[in-house]
C-alpha cells in the first residue's frame, strides 16, 4: 500500500519533492508545541495549487489522512502530522498573485509569510493588520487555518476579519471559491466559516486579504505597577474612559526578566507588572488623546510612566513584548504556553487564581497577555528532563483552562484548539454543540482525512504525547544552552 | 398564517412541527421575509449589556433602535451601523440579511462585530456558537456563517456583539467633484489616506460624502488638514449637525419607497463602468456606493435583468421589491454539505438557490 501510494505521489511530484526517508521527515514530526509529535508516512512539497489538489484527491481516493503545513509555528499542536498520514508542506506556494493598492487588497498563496504581506505594500502606506508574534516566520495559510490574532485584536479583529475571499480545496478534492474581492458579502459568510476551522474543512489555495492604511502616528507608553492586579485595574480604567488603544498588553516580572535576558529590553526597576499601551491614528487625534491617557495612567497608580520618545524606543518595547515566548526558554528548558480568554473585567480575578494554581503545583508561571481583549498567555515553565514534570505542568494548564471557561471566557483566543486543548472544547461548548461540530466536519470530510485529530477529539490515530526532549534534540541535531 | 412566538420553546416547537419555516422580525426588508411562518417580534429584549466588556447580548427580535439607545447612554455604539432602525429592523434580521450601514467603513461590518449566538437548527437543536468575549478561536465560527445567510442554516434566537466607544464629535463633508470620474478618483485617494474616516460614500453623479469623528479638541485641525489634502476642484460643503444626513442614508429614504432595493457587493474599480451603464438605461434608478465603493445600493423603478454582464454576474440580495433574476446559480458544495447537517429536511430552503459569494 505504502509503495503504491508513494508511486502515485511520484506521478505528481519529481522524487526530490517527495520525502520518504526517516531523516527527511524528522523535521516535520512536530510544531511549535514540542510536547507532541507524530511520524507521518511522508512529506510532499508542492509548487502549485494544482499539485495540492491532485495530492488531496489522491489522499481521498487512497484513504490517506493529510495535513497542510506552513512554517510549523502552531502553539496548539495544530501542525503536528497525522500519524502515518501525509504532510503537504505549503511553504513553496509563496507567491503574491495579485496586489491592488487602490482597492487595498492582495491575493496571496498560503505559503506567504505573514510579515511579507506588510513589507510588500509598505511603500504604498498600507499594511496587513493581524500580527501574531510569529509574524516574521509564520505563513498566512496557517494563520487562516487557526484564525491567528496578535496584539491589535480588540480594535482590528483577528485573521478572519481581514480575509475577504478564499479559493480552497475540500478534503474530497473539489475546488471551491468562498467570498470574493469586496469588503461586503451577499450570501452566507463562508470565508468566515472556513477561517479558524483548523484544516478540517480542507486547504486554502489562494487567500484574498484586505489591507489597511498605516496609522500615521503612534504613541506607545510603558507604565509600571507594583502588582499585577493594579495593572489589570488600569486596563479597566482605560477602557471605561472611551479611549480605544490599538494595543493594551501586560507583562509580569518573570516575563520581563526573560525579555531582558533575551533581547536586552529594559523595564522599570521593581515593577511587578508593566502595562504597554499604544495609541495610534491621525497625529491630531493621538496628540489629543495623549494627555487623557497619561492622566489615566497616573490615576491608576503607576509608579513609573515611560512614553517611547521615538520610533526606535517604540520598536524596542515591541521587540521585548514579542520575544516573550521564545525568551521563556531563558527561564526554563520547557514551557507550555496557553491563550485562554477571560472577560476583561475578570482579568484581576483570573490572575490571582493563576498565581494560586501556580503555587499549589509548585510550578512557575510567567504571565504576558493581550489585556485589551482579556487574552491570557500563561507560560507554564517545566523541565521535560525531570520525570513527571510535564504531567504536573499539564495539570496546571488544565486548571487554568477550566478557570477561563468558568469565568465565561474561551479556551483559546488565537492559537486554536489543535491537539493541546482537544479535551476542553466540549467543556466549553458542551457535548451537544461539540457533537454538532463533529457532524459538520463529517459532512464536509466524510472520511475524516484533513488534519484528522485536531480541534475535534476522535478515536483515530491520536498523535503521540511525548514530553521530554525535542525529536531533534534526541537525534543530536539541536542542543540546549 | 404567521405564528407569533413568545418563548424560545415555542419557536423550537414551531420549527420541529413545520415543514417550511420562514422567520420575520420587523419586516423592514420585505424581500427577505416574504411569506413568513413565524414572527420573532416578541422574542425581544437586551439580555446583558456589559459596557466595560464592550459586549451586548440581546434576543434576535430586539429592535435595532432599542440597542442603539441603550448603547448611546454609555457613549457606545454598534460600529457596523445597522440600517433601517426606523423601519423596525431587528438584530436577527440585520444579521440574516447581512446589511451594514455607512459607519461600516471605519471598523468593519456585521461579520467583524458578531461574536456569539444561540440558534435553532432545522432539526430543532439548540446550538451555541462563538463566545461572549471579544477574542475567541475555539470551534467553528457559526456566528459568521449566519451573516447574510438569510436564515438558510437556522433561526437565530440570541446574539452577542462587540461594541465600541462612539466618537465624541462628528462632522460630515460633502465633496462635489464635478463629474463621476473625478468623484471615483477622489474617493480612491481618500481611501488610501490615514484619515480614519467613519464613513466614505459616493452618491452619483459627483458627490463624495465623508464623516470624520474623534475627540472634539482635535476635529477642527483634522478637517483642515483633510480638506487641504484634497485634490483640486473639490467643492466642500460642511455639515456640523449631520445625524439627519446619515439617518436618511441608513433608512434608504433616498430611494422611492415603491421601488425595488437591491444590495450588490462590488469593488471600487467597477463604479465608472456601472455608472455608464445605468446612465444609458433610459429608465430611472437610484444609486449610492457605500463602504468606499465596496457596496452598491440600487433602487430600481422597474425590475428587469441587467444587460451589463459584469453587473449581472455580481452577488446581490434584494431588500425590497422583486429581485432581478439572479445570476446563474453557483452550486456551492461547501454550503450544501453544511446545510445537510443544519437543515436536513430543507425547512429553511429558498425557492431559488442561495447565491454564495
Amino acid at each position: 500500500m505504502a509503495d503504491s501510494f508513494y508511486r502515485a505521489l511520484c506521478s505528481i511530484y519529481p522524487k526530490e519533492r517527495v520525502f520518504w526517508k526517516a531523516a527527511e521527515i524528522l523535521p516535520y514530526e512536530s510544531d511549535g508545541l514540542t510536547a507532541f509529535r507524530a511520524k507521518p508516512k511522508g512529506v510532499v512539497l508542492p509548487l502549485s495549487a494544482d499539485e495540492v489538489v491532485k495530492t488531496v484527491s489522491l489522499c481521498s481516493a487512497e484513504n490517506v489522512p493529510f495535513l497542510a503545513r506552513g512554517s510549523g509555528t502552531s502553539l496548539s499542536g495544530g501542525a503536528v502530522p497525522v500519524e502515518d498520514g501525509l504532510v503537504i508542506a505549503m511553504n513553496r506556494l509563496d507567491r503574491i498573485l495579485d496586489y491592488v493598492p487602490d482597492e487595498r487588497r492582495m491575493v496571496v498563496e498560503p505559503g506567504v509569510i505573514n510579515a511579507k504581506i506588510s513589507t510588500h505594500c509598505e511603500s504604498d502606506g498600507l499594511y496587513y493588520a493581524p500580527d501574531p508574534s510569529s509574524g516574521p516566520v509564520c505563513t498566512i495559510g496557517g494563520n487562516v487555518a487557526f484564525n491567528s490574532g496578535g496584539a491589535h485584536c480588540l480594535k482590528y479583529g483577528m485573521t478572519s476579519n481581514h480575509v475577504l475571499g478564499l479559493k480552497i480545496v475540500l478534503p474530497t478534492g473539489e475546488i471551491q471559491e468562498l467570498g470574493g474581492s469586496s469588503l461586503e458579502h451577499c450570501g452566507p459568510d463562508l470565508t468566515g466559516m472556513f477561517v479558524g476551522s483548523e484544516g478540517l474543512f480542507g486547504i486554502a489555495l489562494e487567500i484574498t486579504v484586505r489591507l489597511l492604511p498605516k496609522p500615521e502616528s503612534f504613541f506607545t507608553v510603558i507604565a509600571a505597577y507594583s502588582s499585577l492586579a493594579e495593572a489589570g485595574h488600569a486596563v479597566s480604567l482605560l477602557v471605561a474612559s472611551g479611549l480605544l488603544p490599538g494595543a493594551l498588553e501586560i507583562m509580569d516580572a518573570l516575563t520581563m526578566e526573560a525579555a531582558h535576558a533575551a533581547v536586552g529590553a529594559e523595564y522599570p526597576e521593581g515593577a511587578a507588572a508593566v502595562l504597554i499601551v499604544e495609541l495610534e491614528g491621525l497625529s491630531e487625534e493621538v496628540e489629543a488623546e495623549k494627555p487623557l491617557l497619561l492622566s489615566l495612567l497616573e490615576q491608576s497608580g503607576s509608579f513609573d510612566i515611560r512614553p517611547a520618545k521615538n520610533t526606535e524606543e517604540r520598536m524596542t518595547i515591541w521587540k521585548g513584548r514579542k520575544s516573550a515566548f521564545s525568551a521563556a526558554g531563558r527561564l526554563s528548558p520547557d514551557f507550555i504556553v496557553q491563550d485562554g480568554v477571560v472577560p476583561r473585567s475578570k482579568l484581576g480575578e483570573a490572575l490571582e487564581e493563576i498565581t494560586a494554581i501556580s503555587e499549589r503545583h509548585g510550578i512557575r508561571v510567567a504571565n504576558v497577555f493581550h489585556a485589551g481583549d482579556g487574552n491570557l498567555h500563561p507560560l507554564i515553565l517545566y523541565d521535560g528532563r525531570i520525570e513527571g514534570s510535564y504531567e504536573k505542568a499539564e495539570q496546571c494548564a488544565a486548571e487554568i483552562l477550566r478557570l477561563c471557561i468558568a469565568l465565561g471566557g474561551s479556551i483559546t483566543g488565537e492559537h486554536g484548539v489543535g491537539l493541546e486543548k482537544l479535551s476542553y472544547l466540549s467543556e466549553m461548548y458542551g457535548p451537544e454543540d461539540t457533537q454538532f461540530m463533529h457532524r459538520l466536519r463529517d459532512a464536509v470530510d466524510p472520511k475524516r482525512l484533513s488534519n484528522r485529530g485536531k480541534m475535534l477529539a476522535s478515536s483515530e490515530a491520536p498523535a503521540l504525547m511525548t514530553p521530554g526532549l525535542h525529536p531533534l534534540e534526541k537525534e543530536g541535531i539541536i542542543f540546549r544552552n | 398564517m404567521v405564528v407569533e412566538v413568545n418563548t424560545i420553546d415555542e419557536l423550537k416547537k414551531h420549527v420541529t412541527s413545520s415543514e417550511v419555516v420562514r422567520a420575520v422580525g420587523g419586516g423592514s426588508k420585505p424581500s427577505l421575509s416574504c411569506n413568513p411562518t413565524v414572527s420573532l417580534r416578541n422574542l425581544s429584549g437586551i439580555v446583558e449589556y456589559r459596557a466595560d466588556e464592550y459586549t451586548v447580548t440581546a434576543l434576535a427580535g430586539t429592535p435595532i433602535g432599542q440597542i442603539d439607545a441603550a448603547l448611546a447612554e454609555k457613549g457606545q455604539y454598534l460600529p457596523f451601523d445597522p440600517p433601517l432602525s426606523k423601519g423596525g429592523a431587528t438584530l436577527g434580521g440585520t444579521v440574516a440579511s447581512g446589511v451594514s450601514g455607512p459607519g461600516r467603513w471605519r471598523y468593519g461590518g456585521i461579520r467583524d462585530f458578531i461574536i456569539s449566538l444561540k440558534m435553532i437548527s432545522g432539526a430543532g437543536e439548540m446550538l451555541v456558537g462563538g463566545a461572549k468575549v471579544v477574542k475567541n478561536a475555539a470551534g467553528f465560527d457559526l456566528p459568521k456563517l449566519m451573516v447574510g445567510a438569510k436564515g438558510r442554516f437556522g433561526i437565530m434566537t440570541e446574539l452577542t456583539f462587540k461594541v465600541f466607544p462612539r466618537p465624541k464629535a462628528m462632522v460630515t463633508l460633502e465633496l462635489r467633484c464635478g463629474d463621476t470620474d473625478a468623484a471615483v478618483n477622489v474617493m480612491g485617494v481618500i481611501a488610501m489616506g490615514p484619515w480614519d474616516l467613519i464613513s466614505l460614500e459616493m452618491s452619483p453623479p459627483d458627490s463624495v460624502w465623508v464623516r470624520l469623528g474623534g475627540l472634539p479638541e482635535a476635529i477642527e485641525t483634522k478637517i483642515q488638514r483633510f480638506t487641504d489634502a484634497l485634490p483640486e476642484g473639490c467643492d466642500v460643503q460642511r455639515y456640523d449637525d449631520d445625524e439627519s444626513i446619515w439617518s436618511r442614508v441608513k433608512e434608504f429614504e433616498w430611494v422611492d419607497d415603491q421601488w425595488s432595493l437591491v444590495k450588490l457587493a462590488i469593488t471600487p474599480g467597477r463604479i465608472q463602468n456601472f455608472e455608464r451603464y445605468f446612465c444609458s438605461l433610459g429608465r430611472p434608478t437610484a444609486r449610492r456606493y457605500g463602504c468606499g465603493g465596496n457596496v452598491l445600493y440600487l433602487g430600481l423603478s422597474e425590475v428587469a435583468d441587467f444587460a451589463d454582464p459584469e453587473l449581472a454576474s455580481l452577488p446581490r440580495v434584494a431588500l425590497r421589491g422583486e429581485v432581478p433574476p439572479l445570476a446563474p446559480a453557483i452550486s456551492n458544495l461547501f454550503v450544501n454539505r453544511l446545510c445537510s447537517i443544519f437543515d436536513p429536511q430543507q425547512k429553511f430552503a429558498e425557492k431559488s438557490p442561495i447565491q454564495s459569494s
